[in-house]
């Protein structure tokens, strides 16, 4: 049965390709069947409509019992299927570890996390994770690298997914490549498609394009918004750069630090596919002096 | 200006020349019978008798028996020290509990040179070859055991969560993961080892063997084989020379994206 599965999300994500939506990801259509195999309830996961929450935080608090305040204090955020939220916030203000607690990595002190509003216990392939700077294995060739998701969850053809993926990336002609020859722009597309190997209903990303120059950055949002575009994953972006914040995501939860907490969210109205030429309008400059205000305040407030 | 094989080419010549300065520094002070007070040259015998008494050994039946026994030795205890070194390595830095239980009796027994070992080894083995083989043993454990140790602990934590949310299970992480990622670190104690058990190899054979390198090279020493001690010394270097090449090999063969690195830097 699970093999099934699989094939039936693969067919879904060749037909990619030809530029629509893919139903594995996208949220009206029936949600991620990957989460159908691994929870063991697939009629649940199928009869689920859109306002279900694909990712749930409810009351989180993680401590880590060494300063005085938590690092994320009471946290409750529900994320939609297909949904692109920006975690923005100043260093400090828990958005990394907030990202670790829905990786699975860390355990929240109190509280509870939700995929598919089923107890979300440990790391698993449901959530695709890039890092801030690549986690490419240095002992793989990039196809290979790509393959270890789908090979190791026994998917049919894993150097098959990978390549298509390496395509998607505009990666296909280094797929022989070590990760440690290839630029810094090229390895953290590399670690998009492998992270999207597995086909997970959830990315979650970390600051991936804080190592990158201005330049290779830009070009790596407009990437990953092609990208998402296309395959449509649940996607939580961990950045502390406003624009990228805007640019990207349909909602903005601005944190605040000391203890970490979400102190607003906004929603980001912009059409999409989205192109820089975004940032020239009345609208974005706006939304970014809004956001800017609320940050100060929230700096300010837990500087005292 | 001079082009890169032409200076090649100075360069050998000139590391030629200076082994042939020495080959005939010694050559002259044997045969005049030098004694300089501090070091005597009375008894030493001259490049010549050595090179002709290791063409005798190159014919006589001795030299296998010799290299293959010391061979022997050297591999059985350096392999069960590599099974054992990278295994408890792996346990140790992997598990905080399989660390702290282990750990104590090895950094008890780690400062005590393998050499040490010897008589007690003798008393433990009712076979010399195998205290020989303990030896080998003991003196490549704990550069391998260390080195993996370090190795292991040392792979980026970010690879192993990585490996995590994509559906790495505790085995694959362990083989595809963590065993590649320390996989540099294993070969360095490897070639470390493989120096320390032919150190070890040698002077338990001086004590206790009835072949090899190191028992030709003592025995020639009592029956005043002069030659023969310095065509064993040679053997001695010929042969740890020649696995250290050999693992360097092996090792480079094993880690093609570690190479890939060094080459590149």
């Amino acid at each position: 049965m699970a093999r099934g599965v699989y094939e039936q999300s693969l067919h879904a994500f060749t037909g990619s390709r030809d530029g629509s939506p893919v139903a594995a990801f996208s949220a009206p259509l029936p949600p991620q069947r990957l989460v159908g195999t691994a929870s063991g309830a697939p009629a649940l996961a199928n009869s689920r409509d859109v306002s279900t929450p694909r990712l749930r935080l409810d009351r989180v608090t993680v401590d880590f019992g060494k300063r005085r305040h938590p690092a994320v204090d009471d946290v409750s955020l529900s994320i939609a299927a297909g949904e692109f939220v920006a975690l923005l916030g100043p260093s400090g203000c828990g958005k990394s570890t907030l990202l670790n607690v829905f990786a699975g990595f860390r355990a929240p002190t109190r509280g509870h996390v939700y995929l598919d509003e089923q107890p979300h216990l440990g790391p698993s392939a449901r959530c695709g994770v890039v890092f801030q700077r690549h986690s490419l294995f240095p002992w793989m060739t990039v196809v290979e690298n790509v393959a270890f998701g789908p090979r190791r969850l026994g998917l049919r053809d894993p150097l098959g997914i990978a390549r298509e993926l390496l395509d998607l990336v505009g990666l296909g002609d280094v797929s022989e490549a070590w990760p440690s020859s290839l630029s810094g722009g090229m390895q953290q597309r590399v670690g998009i498609a492998r992270a999207l190997a597995t086909k997970p209903p959830v990315l979650l990303m970390d600051e991936p394009f804080g190592a990158l120059d201005a330049q290779t950055r830009s070009l790596m949002q407009e990437e990953l918004l092609s990208i998402w575009d296309r395959l449509r994953p649940t996607v939580v972006f961990v950045t502390h750069d406003i624009e990228e914040a805007i640019f990207l995501a349909d909602r903005v939860v601005v944190m605040e630090a000391l203890p970490g907490r979400i102190a607003r969210e906004i929603q980001i109205p912009f059409p999409r596919p989205r192109s820089h030429d975004i940032f020239d309008q009345q609208a974005f400059i706006e939304r970014r002096r809004e956001i800017a205000d609320i940050i100060r305040v929230e700096a300010r407030k837990s500087f005292r | 200006m001079a082009s890169s094989t032409e200076t090649g080419f100075v360069r050998w010549v000139l590391g030629a020349a200076s082994i042939a300065v020495c080959l005939l520094a010694w050559q002259t002070a044997s045969t005049l019978r030098l004694n300089l007070g501090l070091v005597t040259f009375t008894n030493v015998p001259p490049p010549t008798d050595v090179l002709e008494a290791a063409l005798a050994l190159a014919q006589s039946s001795k030299l296998f028996d010799h290299v293959s026994s010391s061979l022997a030795r050297v591999s059985a205890g350096y392999s069960i020290a590599a099974v054992f070194g990278i295994a408890l390595g792996l346990a140790i830095g992997r598990s905080r509990r399989a660390g702290d239980f282990l750990l104590p009796p090895l950094e008890i027994l780690r400062p005590i040179p393998a050499v040490a070992w010897i008589p007690l080894a003798v008393l433990m083995f009712p076979s010399s070859e195998a205290s020989m083989i303990y030896i080998t043993f003991i003196g490549a454990l704990f550069p391998i055991l260390l080195n993996t140790i370090h190795g292991v602990e040392n792979v980026d934590p970010r690879l192993i969560a990585s490996a995590k949310s994509l559906g790495g299970t505790p085995s694959a992480i362990l083989r595809e993961v963590i065993l590649p990622g320390a996989a540099p670190s294993i070969v360095t104690g490897l070639a470390i080892g493989m120096g320390t058990s032919w150190f070890c190899l040698v002077t338990a054979e001086m004590i206790s063997g009835q072949f090899g390198i190191g028992y030709y090279t003592w025995e020639s020493y009592t029956i005043q084989n002069y030659p023969d001690i310095i065509v064993g010394m040679i053997l001695i270097g010929l042969l740890g020379m020649g696995s250290s090449a050999l693992l360097r090999w092996v090792g480079a063969l094993l880690t093609p994206w570690h190479t890939l690195g060094e080459t590149r830097r």
